[in-house]
């Protein structure tokens, strides 16, 4: 009986919504030059920030983005997240048509409210509120408005005033109120050629950006971080979690997390402590003891993402990894760290960002990074540890937390190191082989692949395929432009000690080469083709770059059928750039064998935008080479 | 619904005796030293058992049934890829407000062998987290304490849910391999269900009547001189409803993985075995309660849809649009000028918000004015326009891919409605206004699953076929010339029908030229000179690519004579097909055909030595041909290759003459035209 007068109140209330006009808002007055390579033109996005004390921050935004197309969708997303120590105050969204007109509205109470974790983590306290807006015409303008408060304020939002490639800024503020004046530092970057104005006092902090164009995505360039303006900023007092903290450099950053964060989370109870002191046992050496330690956490735990603990900071206890036998970064490494510290191996908690490679400011403290790892000092020649892999070599980085600068958690202080470099022809992969051609056109060879440096850490994790995926990957990844080819028989070697990866392979291809009356065609790199030919740009704006770099040594002895003669050979090639190195060589043993060795060496670096084409050319140059064929003729 | 037992209290007593196998909390030393699934060595974990107890519970103090479902699970991890089955994810459903499921008594172990002898870890509270997804859903998240590869992993659990018309699926087979499987079903008499198999793989249930009885205490309470309660002189009556329970034990040993590691393949799910329940019945009669018919045949499943106030009424509504369609269609003069007119206006009047169901969310009033809406919104508004013009349109009810064979008739069975207009003479019109880039009898791929239920006014249904009759189609045309350094220059036109321009439009009409230039030059190893396409936004024409290109790297030369591959870039050079054996049907969702012409002219000074040869193959039961020839005409080699395929999905008995036909074509392709010097 209550249905009745529910359904009169909600058609009130649906019959009161009343849109209105904002010719500001209007697509049509977008200048030009901004919509030009631009998927969405940020119209005015604003920060506000006010510390009110240590303990007490509000922020507040204000965005309004104009969409273009589809592909604009992603600089206007509808959210803000929040935590134990945050609450949401504001959040409304609306949305207004080309010429201003508006055409939804969203309050608070609209919007949803799910957690924030992504695949890869099982518990985290962030959550977020966020609205799934459906766009029924482009361009559309969005105008987004939130606040927030919260008692943290270890993290002071940034200012990122041009949020990646495709989207122009017509305007863009910051503006940072300190009303107690707290000591507080700051560091601008990548200012130059963006028409940035500020304005700088005691208490107030104030940036504002206008009229930035669009930058296009290149391939092979810097990262859009190396390029793009930010202010980064971090008060010298501040509070995370509940937790004082104090700092103004690195070493006081370390102490004051070595303190609050790690101290005290190391212990173990004596079982643990027996259990691998017996395995130390009369080992003297600190680097093998602390092999034998990796080699136990290895075998003993696994990687599980808990974010928990003074806002995600504080590792989880030595005892508890122990019990339960898994944990996040921060967690196993400490875990490693407590264990090595029982066998007497000093070891040091370090911070670092992983994957995309990127530094932590050695000139700015702050609360940076996104994983942890372990540094254990070796008289100048630090090893480092992945804590969160059970397969990595001891001492094995890989392309995760390579050559970058890391803070090392000390507890008299932090200190910046930079971590492993694998770079040019330390990622090197040799393959020597016999190849055989039947006169039916069938190939039969025998391989032995060896691949270091990063094309080991591409590679090792081959032996934990089963038979059948393996053999999958041969026939789909590694081969997959050899049509017909048959793994017979296959070995793997994971060398750990001296992180070097070995394949045995047999290998047949049915009708690989071509046949007629006289002729028998082949092309004679038959197991290593290097086909990559960059993107040609007409216009190409941004630099080049090379990350890593490689190096591949082939050699083959190629054996042909016996009724057909071996006249001619391919004349050997050498290319040298400034990029790398090339080489094509071939020599005949006898009338039905000759040798082929290949050599390509491709190295890291960053080059001017002019350089970009004259790699491509190297590229193209390459590509063709390694599809040589040859032609042998009948007897 | 139970209007009797509401208003006495009743202690239940339910009796129920099971021979549980396999005990908790117990594993064999065998179990933990097996290094190895022996029957499939691949496998990562495997399911040593997996059980599950579904029956109805009667609460007595609400007097409603519940259900209760029990799992219990032993899982072997053999490899590290294994550990994942380490972490469990249990989803339910917890609305802010309304009814709430549950899931309660966690328990669970981990067995590991630490030198030789058998560690048992308990599962502790603080390694199970709770975690609100959304409004609705609730998970439970459990990982294992101290797990190693040759670990057993035990858990237990409870889910119970006040949804009695709910059954969840049961699933026979899974990404790993089940040693043991045994599901125990128990249905109340009051409850009828329909019971749907999918899948390859069938375990076939041992069904048996099983008496049950709800026995309960109907308490008086004594009363003593002017109404005062006197506990003294309580009386009971003792009662006992008889009632029939059905029970279905499922009972299998070694069912094998079902993994997916194949292209062209229709949604996993739908070729694991397992089993899905849909209520058909509720008939409390006998209780004095009421009985209600949900579904049994495809007429009653069509019927019970039509009922809904989220379908039939749906339909039925006009005054919303009205004054828009008359203006629309008053310059329209065929029916078909009709049809086109009002599918554009839906398209471009509301969007679709991705959801897919065959009720509307929003309701079609509502969608109209917002201009967004779910699939039911948008096509039910479609055909309830399409009727106001004065047109023979009806819903149909379809499963989109990823949703399963509609084989019995279910009400979940179906997932998705389109629209359907017919004309005289057996002729008809097919309609997804969902699709911006659609045209009527050309739906998009998620549409494309068996047939769909074409649902009339009067209630009755009929099936009717959904694949398109026009097959998608790709055409070159492509004429080279060879300059003296031997660099090629040309001038390739592409034209795309049907499903291929539907799926053209859909990813690449909102890119930008320049980047599609880019990504042409890239696929082709070409350098592009001029790029046109044409008919981006005319929906009826098909798409037409006019690219004029160099290359320098489509011509080989050794010793002094010419190579080239008749198809030049156009040449497919990888099977797709490599794996020896496949078990599932090869799904290619509609019909296509692939025509590729090319003409290229022979350089001065040089004359063919050879060309590659002639060559027509098919496939059994006219599934596919392929047809090659290279001639010479004149100064010109002209080449044509036609691959044709007439079935969308091609039996999983034809993968090895599919693979061999492949690899036929693949190497007839990449035969070289020669030229040699005059």
């Amino acid at each position: 009986m209550f249905k009745f007068p529910l359904l009169i109140i909600f058609t009130l209330f649906f019959s009161f919504t009343i849109f209105s006009q904002k010719k500001e808002y209007s697509s049509l007055l977008i200048p030009i030059e901004l919509k030009e390579d631009a998927n969405a033109v940020v119209r005015d996005n604003s920060i506000e920030i006010t510390i009110e004390a240590i303990n007490r921050m509000v922020v507040r935004k204000r965005k309004i983005v104009t969409v273009l197309n589809k592909l604009g969708n992603t600089d206007a997303r509808i959210g803000e997240s929040y935590d134990n120590n945050t609450k949401i105050t504001k959040l409304s969204a609306k949305i207004y048509d080309a010429f201003g007109n508006e055409i939804k509205k969203y309050s608070k109470n609209k919007f949803l409210d799910v957690s924030a974790v992504d695949g890869g983590t099982l518990y985290s306290d962030s959550r977020v509120k966020y609205v799934d807006y459906t766009p029924v015409t482009y361009p559309y303008t969005l105008v987004f408005e939130s606040e927030y408060k919260t008692t943290t304020t270890g993290f002071i939002p940034w200012w990122f005033p041009v949020n990646g490639y495709y989207v122009s800024v017509e305007k863009s503020s910051y503006i940072l109120k300190n009303e107690e004046a707290i000591s507080w530092r700051k560091k601008e970057q990548n200012f130059k050629g963006f028409e940035i104005d500020k304005q700088e006092s005691t208490t107030e902090l104030k940036y504002s950006l206008v009229n930035q164009k669009a930058y296009k995505y290149e391939s092979n360039t810097i990262s859009s971080r190396e390029m793009l303006p930010k202010v980064i900023v971090s008060l010298d007092k501040f509070n995370l979690d509940g937790v004082y903290g104090e700092f103004t450099n690195w070493e006081e950053f370390g102490q004051w997390m070595h303190k609050f964060l790690i101290a005290g989370r190391d212990i173990l109870d004596e079982t643990t402590k027996i259990k691998i002191l017996e395995l130390v046992k009369g080992i003297e050496d600190p680097i093998e003891k602390a092999k034998i330690v990796y080699e136990f956490m290895q075998n003993k735990t696994r990687y599980i993402s808990v974010q928990v603990g003074i806002g995600g900071w504080q590792p989880i206890a030595a005892d508890e990894v122990d019990s339960v036998g898994y944990g996040d970064c921060k967690g196993l490494t400490n875990y490693t760290k407590a264990l090595l510290d029982v066998v007497g191996v000093t070891s040091y908690f370090t911070l670092v960002y992983a994957n995309e490679k990127r530094n932590i400011d050695k000139d700015f403290s702050s609360f940076q990074g996104n994983h942890a790892i372990l540094n254990i000092p070796n008289n100048g020649q630090d090893i480092w540890l992945e804590c969160t892999s059970q397969t990595n070599p001891f001492g094995f980085l890989g392309d995760f937390t390579d050559d970058r600068d890391v803070l090392v958690i000390q507890p008299d202080g932090g200190v910046i190191k930079r971590t492993t470099s694998y770079k040019n022809e330390i990622n090197l992969q040799t393959i020597k082989g016999e190849i055989t051609f039947n006169e039916k056109g069938n190939v039969k060879a025998t391989l032995k692949r060896t691949s270091k440096g990063t094309q080991y850490d591409s590679k090792f994790n081959l032996v934990n395929l089963s038979e059948e995926e393996l053999i999958k990957n041969y026939k789909s990844n590694v081969w997959s432009y050899n049509n017909n080819l048959e793994v017979n028989s296959v070995k793997l070697n994971n060398d750990k000690d001296n992180v070097v990866f070995i394949e045995d392979l047999e290998l047949s291809i049915q009708n690989f080469a071509t046949i007629n009356e006289k002729e028998y065609l082949f092309r004679v790199n038959v197991f290593n083709k290097e086909n990559y030919i960059p993107k040609r740009y007409r216009k190409r704006k941004l630099p080049l770059k090379i990350n890593r770099g490689y190096k591949d040594i082939d050699e083959y002895i190629i054996k042909i059928p016996a009724n057909y003669n071996l006249e001619f050979l391919p004349t050997n090639k050498e290319l040298t750039t400034k990029f790398g190195s090339y080489s094509i060589a071939f020599k005949k043993i006898d009338s039905s064998t000759f040798s082929y060795k290949k050599s390509i060496m491709i190295k890291e670096g960053i080059y001017p935008k002019d350089d970009y084409k004259i790699y491509r050319s190297f590229r193209r140059s390459i590509a063709k080479l390694e599809n040589i064929r040859i032609a042998i003729i009948k007897k | 619904m139970l209007k009797k037992l509401l208003f006495v209290s009743i202690i239940f007593i339910q009796f129920y005796t099971y021979a549980q196998e396999v005990k908790f909390g117990k594993v064999s030393k065998e179990n933990l030293e097996e290094e190895f699934y022996p029957l499939d060595s691949t496998a990562d974990a495997a399911y040593l058992y997996k059980n599950r107890k579904t029956y109805y519970e009667f609460l007595q103090r609400e007097g409603r049934f519940q259900i209760v479902t029990e799992i219990h699970e032993k899982i072997k991890i053999y490899t590290k890829e294994g550990l994942d089955f380490a972490t469990k994810s249990v989803a339910f459903y917890k609305p802010e407000s309304g009814d709430e499921e549950s899931v309660t008594s966690i328990k669970g172990y981990t067995f590991s062998l630490v030198n030789g002898k058998v560690e048992k870890t308990k599962l502790s509270k603080s390694s199970v987290f709770e975690e609100k997804r959304n409004k609705y859903t609730t998970l439970k998240k459990i990982t294992f304490p101290k797990v190693n590869k040759g670990s057993v992993i035990e858990i237990k659990y409870k889910l119970v849910s006040p949804y009695t018309r709910t059954i969840d699926d049961l699933e026979f087979q899974y990404n790993i391999p089940v040693k043991k499987i045994r599901y125990e079903i128990s249905i109340p008499e009051y409850y009828v269900f329909n019971k749907r198999a999918k899948g390859f793989y069938f375990i076939k249930p041992k069904e048996e009547s099983k008496s049950k009885n709800i026995t309960y205490t109907v308490k008086n309470p004594g009363k003593g001189s002017a109404g005062v309660r006197d506990a003294n002189r309580t009386t009971y009556d003792y009662n006992k409803i008889n009632y029939e329970a059905k029970n279905y034990t499922f009972l299998e040993n070694n069912i094998p993985a079902l993994k997916n590691n194949e292209p062209f393949v229709n949604s996993i799910k739908n070729y694991r075995g397992g089993l899905k329940f849909e209520i058909t019945e509720v008939n409390f009669t006998k209780l004095g309660g009421e009985r209600k018919f949900l579904s049994s045949n495809w007429n009653d499943v069509s019927k019970q849809i039509y009922k809904s106030s989220s379908f039939g009424s749906e339909l039925e509504k006009s005054s919303y649009y009205k004054d828009d369609i008359n203006s629309i269609i008053s310059s329209s003069k065929t029916d078909l000028e009709k049809i086109v007119a009002i599918f554009q206006f839906v398209k471009s009047k509301v969007k679709w918000n991705g959801y897919k169901d065959k009720y509307t969310y929003n309701g079609v009033k509502k969608a109209y004015k917002e201009g967004v809406g779910n699939v039911g919104d948008i096509n039910l508004m479609l055909t309830s326009m399409l009727r106001f013009a004065g047109l023979n349109a009806n819903p149909v009810l379809v499963s989109s891919r990823g949703n399963g064979v509609p084989l019995f008739p279910t009400l979940k069975g179906f997932d998705y409605v389109i629209s359907m207009v017919q004309f005289p003479g057996k002729t008809y019109l097919l309609l997804d206004a969902t699709e911006q880039n659609s045209i009527p009898n050309i739906l998009p791929k998620r549409d494309l699953n068996w047939d769909g239920r074409l649902v009339k006014k009067d209630g009755t249904s009929s099936w009717v076929k959904l694949t398109p009759t026009k097959a998608a189609i790709e055409d070159n045309m492509l004429m080279v010339k060879i300059s003296e350094d031997l660099t090629m220059e040309g001038f390739i036109r592409t034209k795309l029908e049907n499903l291929n321009a539907l799926s053209f439009r859909n990813n690449y009409n909102h890119i930008k030229e320049e980047e599609l230039v880019l990504k042409y030059e890239e696929d082709n190893s070409i350098e592009v000179e001029d790029f046109k396409i044409e008919n981006k936004k005319n929906l009826i024409k098909p798409i037409v690519k006019k690219i004029k290109f160099s290359s320098e790297d489509l011509i080989e030369e050794i010793n002094g004579k010419l190579y080239i591959e008749p198809l030049l870039f156009l040449t497919k050079h990888n099977n797709p097909f490599k794996l020896e054996e496949r078990k599932f049907p090869i799904d290619f969702s509609n019909a296509w055909k692939t025509i590729n012409r090319v003409n290229i002219e022979i350089p001065k000074g040089y004359k063919v030595e050879k060309l590659p040869e002639l060559l027509a193959i098919g496939l059994p039961e006219n599934i596919g041909i392929f047809k090659f020839q290279v001639k010479q005409i004149g100064t010109k080699i002209k080449t044509i290759s036609i691959l044709q395929f007439n079935e969308p999905l091609v039996g999983a008995q034809y993968y090895k003459d599919l693979k061999d036909f492949y690899s036929k074509l693949i190497k007839t392709q990449s035969e070289k035209i020669v030229l040699m010097k005059l």
